[in-house]
C-alpha cells in the first residue's frame, strides 16, 4: 500500500505523460505487461473498470495499440478488453518491478 | 411452499447463460457470440425429476452494480425477486473475470449453484480446473461442468438444482476478508443496520455493509428516499477515514480485495500452460482490426453481404414466384371451379386478395433466409465485436460510440430487436439517438421492395439498386446523427469506449440455423396474420363500391387524394401511393399491396393448361434448376466482387448457358411496374421506401422504450425526410437528363 501511496502523491505533484516509469496506458506498445496504478475518473467509471478486471494494482497486457483509435488489453490472462483512447489517457501505468 | 420454484441464470455476458437456458426449456432464445444480445429477462419451464420449475434467462451482467438499463433488469431480479435458485453461469476459460460476479452473488447469500460452461475452449487453451478444488474454495458451492453448446452437463445440473432445492443449504459462510481499515468499517456500518428492522429485513447487514462503501448508486438513492439520512452520512465518513488510512478509494480496496480472493480460490485449482499468452484470436485480430486494413475488410463483408441476399436468392425466388404465381393459382382457380365458385367474389378475395397479397410477399422468403443466414454467421463467428471496435472512431463523429453500432448491425434484420438491442447502452441519450439512427437501416421487410424493383429496372444491375439502397439507409442515418447531435444532443458528451471482444468461434450449424429459422419463421407468421389480414382488408377497399372498377374503388379514391403529394418525387401514381399507405403497416404489405393493384384485376390468360403431373414435374424440374443456379451464383460472389476493381474483368460461372438477363423472363407484376414507373422514379420510389416510418411495430417499440413523444418525432421526421430525398434524387436526375 505504501508504494501506491507514493505513486498517487508522484502523480498528483507532476502532470501526467512526464513522470519516468510512470506512463498513460495510451503510450504502451504492444506486447508489453505493465501495473495499474491510478485512474483519472470519476467513481462509476473506476468501479465499472474494476468490474471489468481494471482494477489499481492489477496487470495489464497491451495486445494492439495502434498509436490511434480504440485498443485491445489482455485482462485477466484470458479476457480481451477493448477500450477507447481517450479511456486509456486516463489509467496511468507502470512497469513491474522485477 | 411456493407453488412454482424459480431458477435464474445470471452470468457475465456472453458466457452461454441463453444456450443453457435453450438446453433446459427447450426454447429458442437468441444466442450468437457478442455480449449483450439478451435485453429482457424471459421464462422457460423446465422438468427436474417430475417437477416443474421455472427458469428465468436474464441480461448479462458483470457485477451487481448495474449501469445500463438491461443490466438493472437482472440485478432487480435477483434483488427483489429473490429467485429461489441462481444458476451463476462461469465462462471456463475466462475464469477469472466469471468468478467476480460469483463473489458477489455468495457475498448476497443467494442459494447458488456454479456452471462451468465453455469447458471445450478451456480445454482446448490446455486449462485444466478441477471443479471440486474451486467448490471448497468458494464455501462448498455445488459446481457443475457444462458444454452448453452440446448439451453436455445439462443432466448434472438439473440434477444438482434438484439436490439444492430438496435440501437448502443454511447460508454460507462470508468468503471474502476486506483487511483493514475496510472490514472495522463494515463491521461498524453493519451494527447500524442491524439496528433498524427496516433495513435488516430486507437485505443481508453486511452485504449492504459493503454496497454502502461501494457507494453504489442505486442503492444510495433508494436509502436516500427511504430516509437514511443517518446511515448515508455514516458511510460517506466511514469511506473518508478509509481513504485518509490507506491512501486508496474504498472501492479500489474491495475490488481488489475480490480479485485477491478469486486469485486465491483459483491457485492450485486452475493450471494453464504458460506460453499461451497471444491466442488464436489475437493473430485474427491484428488483421481483423487491423488500423488500416479492418475497415476495407469489414466494408468486403458487407458487400458480399449484400451479393449473397440479392443474387444468391435469386434462382430461389424465381422458383417460388413461378410455383405461387404459376400452379398454385391455377389450382385454386380450379377447385373453385369444382365447388361451384368459379368467378364469385369467393374466388376473388383468394386469387385476387390473398394469393397475390400474401402469395406475392411469400416470394421473398429465400431472399430473407439468405440475409438471416449471413447474419447469424456474422453473429456466431464474434465479428459484431469488431465491427463495434472497427466503427467506433466514426461513431465518435456522429456523437456516438462503437457500441451503438451493434444494434444498427442488428437492424439490417429487423427494426424492432434493434431499438430494444440499444438497452445494452448506458445512458438515455445515446439510447435515443442511436434508436432513432436504427429505424433508417434497411431491414430485411424492406429488402422485397428492392428486389422487385431491381428486377423489373436494373436486370443484371439489380444487386447494385439494393446496395444503394442501403448506402441511402446508412447515409440518411449519418446525417441524421450530425444533424441531432448538433441540435437536441448538443451538450451531450460521448461515453468511453469499453467493450469486451469475445473469441472468435467458428460459427456452429446449430446456432445459424436456429437464428435463421427464427426469424423466417417470424416472417412466415406476419405472412400469415398481418399481412393477411391487410390483404383481406385491401380487397374490401378495392371492391367496394359493388362493380366499381379498381380506380374508382374507395382504395382508389383514397390514393388519388394523396397522391399529388408525391408529384415531385415521380411517383403520383395512385397505385405506388396506396401501396405506400399500407406499408404502415409492415413494409413487405407495399409488395403485397402492389401484386394486388396490379395482377389482382385482369385475369391471367390460360393458354393451355397442363395436367397436375405435369405441373409437379415442372416443379421439380425448375427447383433442381434454382439448386443448381444458387450454387453458380454463390460462386459468382467472386468474380462479381473482383469485377469492381476498375479494368479488372474474372469470368463468372454460367452453367446453363443461359447468357445473363435476356434469357431471364420478367414476371408479370414486373411489366406492369415499367408501365407506371421510370428508372429514375423506381429509384426515387426505392429511397422514399427505406426512409419513411419503419413499420407499426416498430413506431410501438420506440414508444414502449422512449415515450410517445419520442415516436412521434420519428414518424413525422422520417416522413419528412423520405420526401424530400425521393424529390431531390427525381429532380437532380432530371436535371441531369436521366428522366
Ligand atoms: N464453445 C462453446 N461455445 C458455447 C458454449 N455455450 C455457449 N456457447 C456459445 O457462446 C456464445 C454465447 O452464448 P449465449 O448463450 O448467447 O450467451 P449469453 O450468456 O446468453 O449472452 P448474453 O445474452 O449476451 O448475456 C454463442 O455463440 C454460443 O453458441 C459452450 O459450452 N462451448
Ligand atoms: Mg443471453
Amino acid at each position: 500500500m505504501n508504494l501506491r501511496r507514493r505513486v498517487h502523491e508522484h502523480i498528483h505533484r507532476v502532470p501526467p505523460h512526464s513522470i519516468g516509469g510512470i506512463v498513460s496506458l495510451a503510450r504502451v506498445p504492444p506486447g508489453q505487461t505493465v501495473n495499474l496504478v491510478h485512474i483519472h475518473g470519476g467513481h462509476r467509471l473506476r468501479k465499472r473498470l474494476a468490474d471489468l478486471g481494471l482494477n489499481v494494482g492489477m496487470p495489464v497486457r497491451v495486445i494492439q495499440n495502434p498509436g490511434f483509435g480504440p485498443m485491445i488489453l489482455g485482462v485477466k490472462c484470458d479476457s480481451r478488453l477493448a477500450l477507447g483512447r481517450g479511456m486509456a489517457e486516463k489509467i496511468q501505468v507502470e512497469h513491474p518491478q522485477i | 411452499m411456493a407453488a412454482n420454484l424459480t431458477i435464474a441464470l445470471a452470468g457475465n455476458p456472453n458466457v452461454g447463460k441463453s444456450t443453457i437456458f435453450n438446453c433446459l426449456t427447450g426454447a429458442r432464445q437468441h444466442v450468437g457470440n457478442w455480449p449483450g444480445k439478451t435485453v429482457e429477462k424471459k421464462e422457460g419451464v423446465t422438468d427436474i425429476a417430475g417437477q416443474n420449475l421455472v427458469v428465468v434467462d436474464l441480461p448479462g451482467i458483470y457485477s451487481l452494480n448495474a449501469f445500463s438499463p438491461e443490466e438493472v433488469i437482472t440485478r432487480d431480479f435477483i434483488l427483489n425477486e429473490k429467485p429461489d435458485v441462481v444458476v451463476a453461469v462461469a465462462d471456463a476459460s475466462n475464469l477469472e473475470r466469471s468468478l467476480y460476479l460469483v463473489v458477489q452473488l455468495l457475498e448476497l447469500k443467494v442459494p447458488l449453484v456454479l456452471a462451468l460452461n465453455m469447458g471445450d475452449i478451456a480445454q482446448a487453451r490446455g486449462i485444466a480446473i478441477d471443479p471440486a478444488s474451486i467448490s471448497a474454495q468458494l464455501g462448498n458451492i455445488p459446481v457443475v461442468e457444462t458444454v452448453s453448446k452440446h448439451g453436455a452437463g445439462i443432466d448434472a445440473l438439473k440434477q444438482t438444482v434438484h439436490q439444492l432445492v430438496a435440501t437448502p443449504q443454511s447460508t454460507i459462510p462470508v468468503p471474502v476478508d476486506y483487511g483493514e481499515p475496510v472490514e472495522a468499517e463494515i463491521t461498524a456500518l453493519q451494527t447500524l443496520i442491524e439496528a433498524d428492522p427496516t433495513l435488516d429485513q430486507r437485505y443481508d447487514a453486511r452485504w449492504l455493509a459493503v454496497k454502502l462503501l461501494e457507494a453504489e448508486e442505486d442503492i444510495l438513492a433508494y436509502l436516500e428516499a427511504a430516509g437514511q439520512r443517518r446511515l448515508l452520512d455514516a458511510a460517506r465518513e466511514a469511506m473518508q477515514r478509509i481513504k485518509a488510512a490507506s491512501g486508496d478509494d474504498s472501492e479500489t480496496l474491495i475490488a481488489d480485495r475480490r480479485y485477491r480472493f478469486i486469485g486465491q480460490a483459483l491457485n492450485g485449482a486452475v493450471t494453464r500452460p504458460s506460453s499461451a499468452l497471444e491466442t488464436g484470436s489475437d493473430r485474427i485480430d491484428r488483421i481483423i482490426t487491423h488500423r488500416v486494413w479492418g475497415l476495407p475488410i469489414f466494408i468486403l463483408l458487407m458487400w458480399v453481404v449484400f451479393q449473397f441476399t440479392a443474387n444468391v436468392s435469386a434462382p430461389l425466388l424465381d422458383w417460388v414466384d413461378g410455383v405461387v404465381g404459376g400452379p398454385v393459382t391455377r389450382w385454386a382457380t380450379a377447385i373453385f371451379g369444382a365447388l361451384g365458385l368459379g368467378g364469385s367474389w369467393v374466388e376473388s378475395l383468394a386469387v385476387d386478395g390473398v394469393f397475390a397479397g400474401v402469395g406475392g410477399v411469400l416470394v421473398f422468403v429465400p431472399v430473407l433466409f439468405f440475409l438471416y443466414l449471413a447474419i447469424a454467421i456474422l453473429e456466431d463467428s464474434g465479428y459484431m465485436a469488431r465491427a463495434a471496435f472497427i466503427m467506433d472512431d466514426f461513431m465518435r463523429t456522429l456523437g456516438l460510440h462503437g457500441k451503438s453500432f451493434l444494434p444498427l448491425l442488428v437492424g439490417f434484420g429487423c427494426t424492432v430487436p434493434a431499438i430494444y438491442a440499444t438497452r445494452t447502452l448506458e445512458n438515455d441519450e445515446d439510447r435515443r439517438l442511436t434508436a432513432f439512427l436504427t429505424t433508417f437501416i434497411s431491414c430485411g421487410a424492406r429488402l422485397p421492395v428492392y428486389v422487385l424493383f431491381g428486377a423489373a429496372f436494373f436486370g443484371a444491375k439489380a444487386g447494385v439498386f439494393v446496395f444503394s439502397m442501403y448506402l441511402a439507409g446508412g447515409a440518411a442515418a449519418v446525417a441524421t446523427g450530425f444533424i441531432l447531435k448538433s441540435t437536441v444532443f448538443k451538450n451531450k458528451s460521448v461515453p468511453p469506449f469499453i467493450m469486451e471482444m469475445p473469441a472468435y468461434r467458428a460459427p456452429t450449424l446449430k446456432g445459424v440455423l436456429l437464428y435463421v429459422w427464427k426469424h423466417t419463421s417470424q416472417f412466415l407468421r406476419k405472412a400469415t396474420t398481418v399481412i393477411l389480414a391487410a390483404s383481406v382488408v385491401l380487397w374490401f377497399l378495392t371492391a367496394v363500391p359493388a362493380g366499381a372498377t379498381l380506380e374508382q374503388s374507395l382504395f382508389g379514391i383514397i390514393s388519388k387524394a394523396l397522391a399529388p403529394v408525391f408529384a415531385p418525387a415521380g411517383f403520383d401514381s395512385w397505385e405506388a401511393t396506396g401501396a405506400l399507405v399500407t406499408g404502415f403497416v409492415a413494409k413487405e404489405v407495399i409488395v403485397s399491396t402492389l401484386g394486388q393493384v396490379y395482377l389482382g384485376g385482369d385475369d391471367a390468360p390460360a393458354a393451355e393448361t397442363p395436367t397436375l403431373g405435369e405441373d409437379l414435374a415442372e416443379i421439380a424440374r425448375s427447383l433442381g434448376e434454382a439448386v443448381v443456379l444458387t450454387v453458380q451464383e454463390t460462386i459468382n460472389i467472386v468474380p462479381r466482387t473482383v469485377n469492381v476493381i476498375p479494368g479488372v474483368s474474372a469470368p463468372e460461372a454460367d452453367f446453363f448457358g443461359a447468357g445473363e438477363a435476356d434469357a431471364e423472363d420478367t414476371t408479370e407484376l414486373e411489366a406492369a411496374l415499367n408501365r407506371t414507373f421510370t428508372p429514375l422514379s423506381a429509384v426515387a420510389f426505392g429511397v422514399f421506401v427505406v426512409l419513411y416510418v419503419p413499420c407499426m411495430a416498430a413506431v410501438a417499440a420506440i414508444r414502449q422504450e422512449f415515450g410517445a413523444r419520442w415516436a412521434l418525432y420519428q414518424v413525422t421526421y422520417s416522413l419528412g425526410v423520405a420526401w424530400l430525398v425521393a424529390v431531390v434524387v427525381y429532380q437532380g436526375g432530371r436535371l441531369l437528363g436521366l428522366g
